[in-house]
């Protein structure tokens, strides 16, 4: 089980951070706290994992192969694109890892420390308490199934027996990934999804709220405290209906919906509302932006069917206040296209439903 | 538009949460002035509105998934973000320790307004490491058959965690049966949810491959299903076991029929 639990760590942590260290260091001339620039990669990183897991898991189910030959699949490629981003990072980029390495940690005020606690206690609740939900039945079960069976959404989860391809599910195969974890780390998918998941699903919505707090405020470390603290609360008490995204994020964090709603989005605004900061500063966008804004995309597709089309008309409202702002085309224009190839996966819902 | 209004109502829930939001965004409307957090913070959130009432955007959406899920639109509103920062915008503007009492005070507002997601009645202590019923891990482990499948028909409290918890555990019919997804009748469902005659529960149990029926001990059957014998009792429940379906290893569910 340590065994198990530590590979979990690594996979859910470790991998992420790795993934997304290319995406997070900062321009030659700015500098950024190593704490920011951990949660950037953590993030980032957690975006481009799911994004390549995506296509590839649904061209495996639809190609009806063995989950476990998918999953090495994609793990041997996620591992080679890992080592050769870090490769090129070390080549091209390494006077900007010297600054970040050279940047000191965040300072923390009284109320960072009381939003660090109130976090922390979220994360320790979520081995302890558990959501009674419906929905499990399907998601959890389907995650279990392929475990067991080497098979995916060939079986219908509610009974067992032999099913036809349902395309509504299939083509945001959120609890493949489940599996896959489960699969790596030899801890049941039961586990899995309901105690070994959720916390990092909550560290990845902590962190890009920490991200979004650090934009907003800068250097004012204080104001970004109380901002810190002020999310945690409402946050924590968030349940005052069952469809808004805290109460996905405490109650159902390992539904792909969940994912969408308190990661996927949250890191599409943050990342969009940079995207404007840069404009304001350049009129222009980098490269990593366009990339991040397309995978994405991806990674919504990954967690809801209808996550990808969710995530481009977020984008599309962004490029539409630009355009109308800076009264500029190209930039917007690009954005938005950049945001649209998941959109794929939902024509093919459409044509295939 | 009565649809949209009442989506708006079941998201909207118990609390104020979503009034903290109107007044946040009110009052960034007027006190923002960067341009690009004017963006995040005003000019988004008000066109997601705008394109959330607008009954074509509905029509559209209700097209391609359904309009049960319509309400994800508004996971594209920053609510949170919008009240976070609006209550540090209003907090920065005192000073001193009153500064201290005002943070104080509106998280006290914020914890008012929503719910404390651990006192939710669907929120219970986690008894085991699958964070499932132990009812249900003590019966998925009797059950359970090295090496095959079988089949069990279970109440419908146990439904939607068997098979979490051991896939290998099929059940005769499941959730989509309590949604009222499917409109086709099920006859072993009605059998067991009417008269639940212990004849005609064996009868059909065994016709759909049920290696085990199991029932609380305060709905036992007065006489034992037809092919099925007592087989344990674990948990409060009583476990019949079908005497004409194998559970070896390598024989088929229906082989012995």
């Amino acid at each position: 089980m340590t065994e198990g639990i530590l590979i979990t760590i690594a996979l859910e942590i470790l991998f992420p951070v790795l993934a997304g260290f290319i995406f997070a260091l900062p321009e030659k001339e700015d500098t950024l706290p190593k704490s920011v620039f951990l949660a950037k990669a953590y993030t980032s990183g957690q975006i481009v994992l799911f994004a390549l897991f995506q296509p590839l898991m649904v061209f495996a189910i639809l190609k009806k192969m063995e989950f476990s030959r998918a999953s090495r699949f994609y793990l041997i490629g996620s591992l080679v694109l890992i080592a050769l981003m870090i490769v090129l990072m070390i080549i091209k980029m390494r006077d900007r890892i010297k600054s970040v390495l050279k940047s000191p940690f965040r300072k923390v005020s009284f109320w960072g420390i009381l939003a660090f606690v109130s976090i922390a206690f979220m994360i320790v609740m979520s081995f302890f308490k558990t959501y009674m939900d419906g929905d499990d039945a399907y998601y959890v079960s389907t995650a279990t199934q392929t475990a067991s069976s080497d098979t995916m959404y060939l079986t219908d989860p509610y009974t067992g027996d032999a099913s036809l391809f349902q395309y509504r599910y299939l083509l945001a195969p959120f609890p493949m990934w489940i599996s896959m974890l489960s699969r790596f780390s030899g801890i049941r998918a039961v586990a899995m999804a309901h105690t070994f998941f959720p916390w990092s699903m909550m560290l990845l919505a902590f962190s890009v709220m920490y991200i979004l707090a650090y934009e907003l405020f800068d250097a004012k470390a204080r104001k970004a405290d109380i901002f810190m603290f002020f999310g945690s609360i409402l946050i924590m008490f968030g349940d005052y209906s069952i469809y808004s995204p805290e109460n996905f994020l405490l109650a159902r964090s390992r539904q792909g919906k969940a994912a969408l709603a308190s990661f996927v989005i949250p890191f599409l605004t943050v990342l969009l509302f940079t995207a404007v900061k840069e404009f304001d500063k350049k009129k222009k966008l980098s490269l990593p932006k366009y990339l991040l804004i397309m995978l994405t995309g991806f990674a919504g597709a990954l967690c809801s069917t209808l996550g990808g089309a969710l995530c481009v008309a977020l984008t599309c409202v962004f490029a539409l206040c630009i355009m109308i702002r800076y009264r500029k085309l190209l930039t917007p224009v690009l954005m938005a296209l950049c945001s649209m190839p998941c959109l794929a996966f939902m024509v093919l819902y459409i044509l295939r439903r | 538009m009565s649809e949209i209004i009442s989506i708006i109502k079941n998201h909207m829930g118990v609390g104020f949460v979503s009034v903290l939001f109107v007044m946040s965004l009110a009052y960034l409307i007027f006190a923002e002035k960067d341009k690009a957090k004017r963006c995040l913070f005003v000019h988004v959130p008000l066109i997601l509105l705008a394109a959330f009432l607008c009954p074509i955007s509905l029509k559209i959406y209700a097209k391609v998934s359904g309009s049960i899920t319509y309400y994800r639109l508004l996971w594209l509103i920053p609510v949170t973000p919008v009240i976070a920062y609006a209550a540090v915008r209003v907090v920065s503007e005192i000073k001193g320790f009153k500064q201290n009492l005002c943070i104080a005070g509106l998280a006290l507002l914020f914890a008012v307004s929503g719910r404390l997601i651990y006192t939710d009645i669907y929120m219970v202590d986690a008894v085991n490491i699958y964070h499932m019923p132990a009812t249900v891990v003590d019966i998925c482990d009797a059950l359970h058959v090295e090496g095959r499948e079988v089949k069990a028909l279970v109440p419908d409290e146990m439904q939607q965690f068997v098979r979490q918890y051991d896939p290998c555990i099929h059940i005769p019919y499941g959730r989509e049966y309590m949604m009222n997804m499917f409109l086709e009748e099920d006859e072993l469902k009605n059998e067991m949810e009417g008269e639940r005659r212990p004849y005609e529960v064996g009868i059909l149990a065994t016709q759909r491959g049920c290696h085990y029926i199991v029932v609380p001990w305060y709905q036992r059957f007065d006489t034992l299903p037809e092919y099925y014998e007592e087989y344990t009792i674990i948990d409060g429940y009583i476990i019949y076991k079908n005497v004409l379906l194998s559970t070896e290893v390598g024989k088929l569910q229906n082989d012995d029929l």
